[in-house]
C-alpha cells in the first residue's frame, strides 16, 4: 500500500504500535516515550478520550466538548515533558488541563444549568436520549441539582465536578487544579455545605423512588 | 443518596464510549504539528488559546526537557533546599525537590509596628490604622514567594460540608505563591500535634502556571478569587477606604453564595478574601485591612467578641449569623491586626435534613475552623522566614 499522505501515514504507524507493546506500557512510561516518540502519544489518546470527552460532554454538552477534548489532548501533547506523574494513570492531569480548557465556556454552560434548572429539560443529554424519555425523566430532583451547580463559585464547581464526575481523590483534585490539598478540601466542603442546605428540603424517600437512574 | 451522589448521577446518560471524532482531530494536528515542526508557525484549528501566550509558552515547553529529578539540591541547615531554578529562568511545569525543615516551628514575628493589644474593635481599627500609615506594606516582587502556614481542622466523625464530630483531626500545611501569583509550591501537610523542634525531611513540589493549572492571583489566568475582579496588591490597594465606597466593591465582590441580604454578600466577600484568599498567598495591603474591619465595626448583623483560633490563640472575633443557625467568625490577631483564621460555629441546635437523611448539630458545634499561622514574603519556594 501507498501512503501519500504523512498524516495518514503516521496514523497507521501509531495505531499499529498502540495494538502492541505500548497497550501495555503505563501512562508516564509511554509520555515519556513520546518525548523522544511523539507518535507513541496515540496510546494515550486512544486510552484517554472517552473518559476526557465524557467528563466535558457532562460539563459542556457535546457541541463544545469534542473541541474541547481534542484540545485537551493537544496541551498535553505539547506539555508532555513536564509531565510528572505518579505513574500508572495520568487522567488526573488531563482532567486538569479539559476543566481549565472548559472555563473558556463558562457561561453558556452556566446557562445550560439554568435552563435545565427553569425548564426541567436537559440541553446537555438531549442527544442521547429520546425526546419523550428525555421529558418523562425530568425529575424535580435534576433542576434543583442543575440550580444550586449553577451557583457554586468557578473553583468549587470545578473541585466537586472532578470529584463527582471525574472520580478524582482530593489528592489528585489537589494536583490537577495545581491548588493545596487543604484548599480543594475546603472548596468541597463548602461546595457541599451550599448544596445540602439548598437541596434539604427534597425528601430522601421521593429520591429513592426512580426519580434519578 | 447525598448531596455527593446525587451530582454524581446527574448527567450520568452521557455515555462513555470511543470518541474517533476527537481521536482523529487530535492525530491529525499532532502530525500536522510535526511536519511543520519545530517551532513551525502552523497553528492548529483547535489549538485556539484565549490568549497568546499560552501558545509560545506551550511551544517552548514542548522542545524544552524540564526539571524534575534532574533537580537534586543541597538541604539547607534546616531551612530549605536551594531551588535556583525558580529565580530567574521562569520554566514552566512542576518539579519536586528535596526539602528538609521544621513545619510546625513558630515564625519570627514580623517587623510590623505594634500599637499595643488590642481588645475592642473601636482600638483595633485606631491601631490598625495607624499601623498602615506607618508600615504600608508592600507587593511580593514578581520573583518573590509568599510563604504561607495554616492548621486545619478535619474531624474523625467525617466530614460532609462539615465537620460531623470534633474538630480533632488537625494539621499544619506549608505553602509558597510566587509573587505574580503563577506558581505554586507546598510541602505534605504534618499533623499539628507535631513539635516546633520536628525537622521534616520531603519533597517541595513546585507548579508553575501554564494550561490546565490555574492560580487566582496569576494575571491572564482568566481565574480569580470569588467575585473578586482580582487579587493582585496593585488592585487591592487601589480600593477606596472610604467604608461606603469599599461597601460598594464589596458588595460586587461577592461570589454566587448564598446570601439574603446586602449585609451578608459584603461580608462573604470579605470571608472570601481573608479566609480563602489569605490561605493562598493572596497579601492584602494593610490599609485594606483597616477600612475592611471599619466596614465590619459598621455592617448591621456583625457582632464582635473575644474569639480563640484554632491553634489556641487568642484573637478578636468579627461574626454573622448566617442562615439562622451558624455563625461565621473571622478571627483577627489583637497584636499585627492580621486576620489569623475562621470558624463557623452553629449558633443553636439545628437539624440539618440534607439528602442523606437527617443530622442533628448542637449548640456551640464548630463546623469548620482554620487558622492561618503566617504569611511572609521570601526569596525562594521552601524557604521560611527568618
Amino acid at each position: 500500500m501507498i501512503v501519500q499522505d504523512e498524516g495518514v501515514a503516521w496514523r497507521a504507524r501509531a495505531a499499529a504500535r498502540s495494538s502492541g507493546d505500548a497497550a501495555y506500557a503505563d501512562d508516564a512510561t509511554v509520555i515519556r516515550d513520546s518525548v523522544s516518540d511523539p507518535e507513541r502519544f496515540a496510546v494515550l489518546v486512544h486510552r484517554h478520550a472517552p473518559a476526557i470527552t465524557r467528563y466535558v460532554t457532562r460539563r459542556l454538552g457535546a457541541d463544545a466538548a469534542e473541541d474541547v477534548a481534542a484540545e485537551t489532548f493537544l496541551v498535553a501533547f505539547r506539555q508532555r515533558a513536564s509531565y510528572i506523574g505518579d505513574g500508572r494513570d495520568c487522567l488526573p492531569w488531563l482532567y486538569g488541563i479539559a476543566t481549565r480548557l472548559c472555563h473558556r465556556h463558562w457561561r453558556m454552560e452556566t446557562r445550560q444549568l439554568r435552563l435545565l434548572a427553569r425548564t426541567g429539560v436537559d440541553s446537555v443529554i438531549e442527544p442521547f436520549t429520546d425526546q419523550v424519555e428525555a421529558q418523562v425523566t425530568a425529575s424535580a430532583v435534576k433542576p434543583r441539582l442543575a440550580e444550586a451547580l449553577s451557583r457554586l463559585p468557578k473553583p468549587q464547581r470545578d473541585a466537586l465536578l472532578l470529584q463527582a464526575w471525574a472520580d478524582l481523590t482530593y489528592d489528585q483534585i489537589a494536583k490537577a487544579t495545581g491548588v493545596q490539598l487543604g484548599t480543594v478540601q475546603s472548596r468541597i466542603s463548602r461546595a457541599r455545605r451550599r448544596l445540602r442546605e439548598q437541596l434539604a428540603d427534597l425528601n430522601p424517600a421521593q429520591m429513592n423512588e426512580g426519580d434519578l437512574p | 443518596m447525598n448531596e455527593l451522589e446525587l451530582i454524581a448521577s446527574l448527567r450520568d446518560e452521557v455515555p462513555l464510549t470511543a470518541s474517533s471524532r476527537v481521536e482523529h482531530a487530535v492525530l491529525t494536528e499532532i502530525a500536522a504539528s510535526r511536519k511543520h515542526a519545530p517551532g513551525g508557525s502552523r497553528r492548529n484549528r483547535a489549538s485556539r488559546p484565549g490568549r497568546g501566550g499560552a501558545s509560545r509558552r506551550s511551544r517552548r515547553l514542548a522542545l524544552t526537557p524540564v526539571i524534575a529529578g534532574a533537580l537534586a539540591a543541597a538541604v539547607g541547615a534546616g531551612v530549605y533546599a536551594g531551588v535556583d531554578l525558580f529565580g530567574s529562568a521562569r520554566q514552566a511545569g512542576t518539579g519536586t525537590v528535596a526539602w528538609s525543615g521544621r513545619p510546625t516551628a513558630p515564625w519570627p514575628s514580623t517587623a510590623h509596628p505594634s500599637y499595643g493589644r488590642a481588645t475592642s474593635e473601636a482600638q483595633l481599627i485606631a491601631y490598625v490604622t495607624r499601623a498602615a500609615a506607618t508600615a504600608p506594606g508592600r507587593a511580593p516582587e514578581p520573583d518573590e514567594w509568599v510563604a504561607v502556614k495554616i492548621e486545619h481542622a478535619g474531624s474523625s466523625g467525617g466530614e460532609g460540608g462539615y465537620l460531623f464530630g470534633p474538630p480533632d483531626k488537625r494539621d499544619v500545611s506549608l505553602s509558597w505563591v510566587r509573587g505574580d501569583g503563577c506558581a505554586a509550591a507546598s510541602v505534605p501537610p504534618v499533623p499539628a500535634a507535631t513539635t516546633p523542634a520536628t525537622t521534616i525531611t520531603g519533597k517541595l513540589t513546585i507548579h508553575t502556571e501554564r494550561p490546565g493549572y490555574y492560580f487566582v492571583g496569576c494575571p491572564g489566568s482568566g481565574t480569580t478569587l470569588g467575585g473578586w475582579r482580582s487579587v493582585t496588591y496593585s488592585y487591592l490597594n487601589s480600593l477606596p477606604t472610604n467604608p461606603a465606597a469599599l461597601e460598594g466593591v464589596l458588595a460586587q465582590s461577592n461570589g454566587p453564595v448564598a446570601a439574603a441580604n446586602r449585609p451578608q454578600e459584603i461580608f462573604q466577600a470579605i470571608d472570601e478574601l481573608l479566609s480563602d484568599g489569605e490561605m493562598q498567598g493572596v497579601v492584602v495591603p494593610p490599609k485594606l485591612s483597616a477600612a475592611i474591619y471599619r466596614v465590619l465595626q459598621q455592617l448591621p448583623g456583625v457582632h464582635f467578641e473575644s474569639a480563640t483560633d484554632l491553634a489556641g490563640r487568642q484573637g478578636l472575633g468579627f461574626y454573622m449569623v448566617l442562615e439562622g443557625y451558624y455563625k461565621l467568625e473571622l478571627v483577627i490577631d489583637p497584636d499585627t491586626y492580621t486576620f489569623m483564621g475562621f470558624k463557623d460555629v452553629a449558633t443553636r441546635d439545628h437539624a440539618m435534613t440534607a439528602t442523606d437523611g437527617t443530622r442533628n448539630i448542637k449548640k456551640g458545634h464548630v463546623m469548620g475552623w482554620a487558622a492561618l499561622l503566617g504569611q511572609a514574603i521570601v526569596d525562594k519556594p521552601g524557604q521560611l522566614p527568618s
